[in-house]
């Protein structure tokens, strides 16, 4: 029933105690190694909406974990476009991408007031060496955001990429134990336009469409899957699952 | 539930809930507007309208200020003048604040409904209120014509048939006459005087011209009036057979309002005899084929207020009940509301403040809310009472992420006297308002008014609302 940005993980640092700990980086942990990986993790007072975590061309030193909110990432294209390249959710990694040049590529923005916890990726490695099962769940988030933008790279009909962003926000939605079914879109419909690489007008006609279909509802930002499956049909192979 | 009680039974209930209580045309209730609201935070509303995955369909009201005389109930603001000149300049600021407006809103926000209410906005000559329009079309984008409402509140006395005919022309689709009573004492005693030939050959006109919907303003507790003269009325007013009407409560306050100074306390109906007449009115109207939609208006079974009351789409806002209240209202001219999101707003009242701000480019904005999430959620809820009328505790509460249970425990504990007076039914799944229970609308909506109770129960001497009934 709670909607997802309402709903937060504790603030305190404790990966033990998170409510994200299944799905962030301590996944397969044991107490003692959960223990260890605490001492590195840095809590920061929330960001308020559109304020930035890091900007692009600065020096890499962390990666985060999204402990509430959203958080979108943002490059600037050779003609100067912004483009956004994903939205973060509670227990998702970003900054990963900065490990390679040791530079951020993109910037990290908050969309609606949002928190995360950073992580000294110098000590995140070397704790990594000792433990394997943290070394394992950091790879395999990175391999899971190499697969998200390969999913994005596929050409598709605008319905297509739309009906598979819901789909995804769906099921991520999902394995945080919130509903699958029941999405609060808090991102502004021209992020949601960038991100799919359309017009703000093209979003909003889609989601007007899959109304009429009944699709799904819309409520201001409350977005409600009515028929998943043929959202899903509609969708083919875009959503990336 | 839209069958009528018998009305014998309910002068007790009448007595008991005259009380002064809002008419939730907004909650917050202008009263909680505030000084420190201004342009900027008028701006981020409208940007996040914009920003909605599907942002709603826009709606305009256009104030006008002018009459050529004075009515003497009337609270409304405005400015009793005849020459035509103040319409001239006003109107100059007027498309200035239109245009200041549509450039907040993106491309693909269509209006879907444009509203003149004064005031007397046929004050204005169809020449100037075609200008009008033309403004508005130059600046927004109208949406298709079958779904596009253009309303307009029509004083007979300053529309002929032939203006009647241009209007509709033009593209006006429904109108409000403002009848109040055709008893020519009553006329006399609040100073308007209109013929009901000058009535009938303005709903004629519009008649003749395919209006879609027409709706007849009355007012009863007027000076002069009696349940026998107001029967005359009635049956003048039956046998045009609006589409809707509303009948009006008049709210005797000489000490707030100057013009009802005019008026002769001694002429007032009593309070038994006002509300007497208002269960004539009732009951004449019921018989005569009207569905009561509640908070004083009527509809035939045919119109698309009653269909939506039928199907759960009704809808409420600043002009009252509607079947598409779920635009965004942009509100223009003096002492215009707006609704933008979740912000409230009202422009200044005076015209010379208003042509200042607007001369310097700034929206004439005066004061207005923040809704904050209680207020949505009382908002929500007291529009679900208003209009559906029924109110499920599980859905509410999913909807607005609460338990109602322990959202509303105060309140749910208050209602054991409206359940007892049988104007609401109460079960373990939630409450719905009974057909009588419908008259007293405002009464139920005041339970879960959160400023209600602070704000105006110690102040009876100077009420800032009208009673209810």
């Amino acid at each position: 029933m709670a909607s997802q940005n309402q709903v937060v993980s504790p603030s305190f640092l404790k990966c033990s105690q998170c409510a994200l700990g299944k799905l962030c980086l301590p996944v397969g942990l044991d107490a003692k190694d959960m223990a260890e990986l605490e001492t590195i993790i840095e809590s920061s007072s929330p960001y308020k909406d559109n304020e930035s975590v890091y900007l692009s061309e600065q020096p890499f030193d962390r990666i985060f974990a999204v402990k509430s909110g959203v958080f979108k990432t943002v490059v600037i294209d050779a003609n100067g476009n912004e483009h956004i390249v994903g939205f973060h959710l509670p227990g998702e990694l970003f900054g990963l991408d900065a490990i390679y040049p040791q530079k951020y590529i993109s910037s990290a923005v908050a969309l609606g007031t949002s928190s995360v916890c950073g992580i000294n990726y110098n000590e995140l490695e070397s704790l990594a060496t000792k433990l394997p099962s943290l070394q394992r769940q950091l790879f395999s988030l990175m391999s899971k955001e190499v697969h998200t933008s390969q999913a994005l790279a596929v050409e598709h009909s605008a319905d297509q990429k739309l009906a598979g962003f819901i789909l995804t926000l769906s099921s991520r939605y999902k394995q945080r134990g919130y509903s699958e079914t029941r999405i609060n879109l808090i991102m502004p419909r021209r992020d949601i336009a960038n991100h799919l690489n359309m017009a703000a007008e093209t979003v909003s006609r889609l989601f007007k469409r899959f109304q009429n279909d009944g699709l799904l509802e819309i409520k201001r930002t409350d977005l409600s899957i009515i028929n998943m499956e043929a959202l899903k049909q509609l969708a083919g192979c875009a959503s990336g699952q | 539930m839209k069958t009528l009680v018998a009305t014998e039974d309910l002068a007790p209930l009448l007595h008991k809930y005259d009380v002064y209580g809002p008419r939730y045309t907004s909650y917050p209730t202008a009263l909680q507007f505030n000084d420190n609201f201004g342009e900027e935070d008028y701006r981020l509303h409208a940007q996040s309208s914009n920003e909605l995955p599907v942002p709603k369909p826009l709606s305009i009201y256009v104030h006008i200020p002018f009459c050529k005389s004075l009515c003497y109930y009337c609270g409304c603001n405005k400015i009793v003048t005849h020459k035509q000149q103040a319409g001239i300049n006003y109107l100059d600021y007027l498309y200035q604040e239109i245009e200041q407006h549509a450039k907040y809103y993106a491309d693909d926000r269509l209006l879907q409904q444009i509203h003149f209410g004064g005031g007397t906005p046929t004050f204005l000559s169809t020449a100037q209120l075609r200008e009008v329009m033309e403004v508005i079309a130059q600046s927004f984008h109208l949406g298709l014509p079958d779904s596009l409402e253009i309303g307009i509140e029509i004083d007979p006395r300053t529309v002929s048939s032939n203006e009647m005919t241009e209007l509709v022309k033009m593209g006006f689709n429904r109108i409000s006459v403002g009848i109040q009573d055709f008893d020519p004492d009553v006329q006399k005693a609040i100073n308007r005087i209109q013929s009901k030939e000058q009535v009938e050959a303005v709903i004629q006109s519009a008649r003749d011209n395919q209006v879609d919907s027409i709706s007849l303003d009355i007012i009863y507790g007027l000076p002069k009036q009696s349940r026998e003269s107001f029967s005359r009325t009635l049956d003048e007013i039956i046998s045009i057979r609006p589409d809707r009407i509303a009948l009006y409560n008049y709210a005797h306050m000489p000490q707030r309002i100057a013009a009802q100074r005019l008026i002769h306390t001694s002429d007032i109906p009593s309070t038994e005899e006002k509300l007497a007449i208002f269960t004539d009115s009732i009951r004449r109207l019921t018989e005569a084929g009207y569905i009561y939609i509640g908070m004083d208006h009527f509809a035939l079974p045919t119109d698309s207020l009653a269909i939506a009351l039928e199907n759960g789409g009704l809808q409420r806002n600043f002009q009252g009940y509607s079947t598409h209240a779920e635009c965004d209202v942009i509100g223009v001219g003096v002492s215009a509301i707006s609704r933008i999101n979740d912000g409230f707003s009202q422009n200044v009242t005076e015209v010379s403040k208003y042509k200042d701000l607007v001369e310097k480019g700034v929206l004439p904005i005066k004061k207005g809310v923040n809704l904050t999430t209680d207020d949505r959620i009382r908002a929500d809820l007291i529009q679900q009472i208003m209009c559906d009328g029924v109110v499920s505790y599980s859905d509410f509460g999913e909807a607005h992420d609460i338990f109602f249970h322990r959202y509303f425990s105060d309140e749910l504990g208050c209602l054991s006297d409206l359940e007892k007076d049988d104007l609401i039914t109460i079960s373990d799944e939630g409450f719905s308002v009974t057909p009588k229970g419908r008259i007293f609308l405002r009464n139920i909506a005041m339970k879960f008014d959160a400023y209600f109770n602070q704000t105006t129960l110690q102040n009876t001497d100077q009420p800032r609302y009208s009673k209810t009934l």
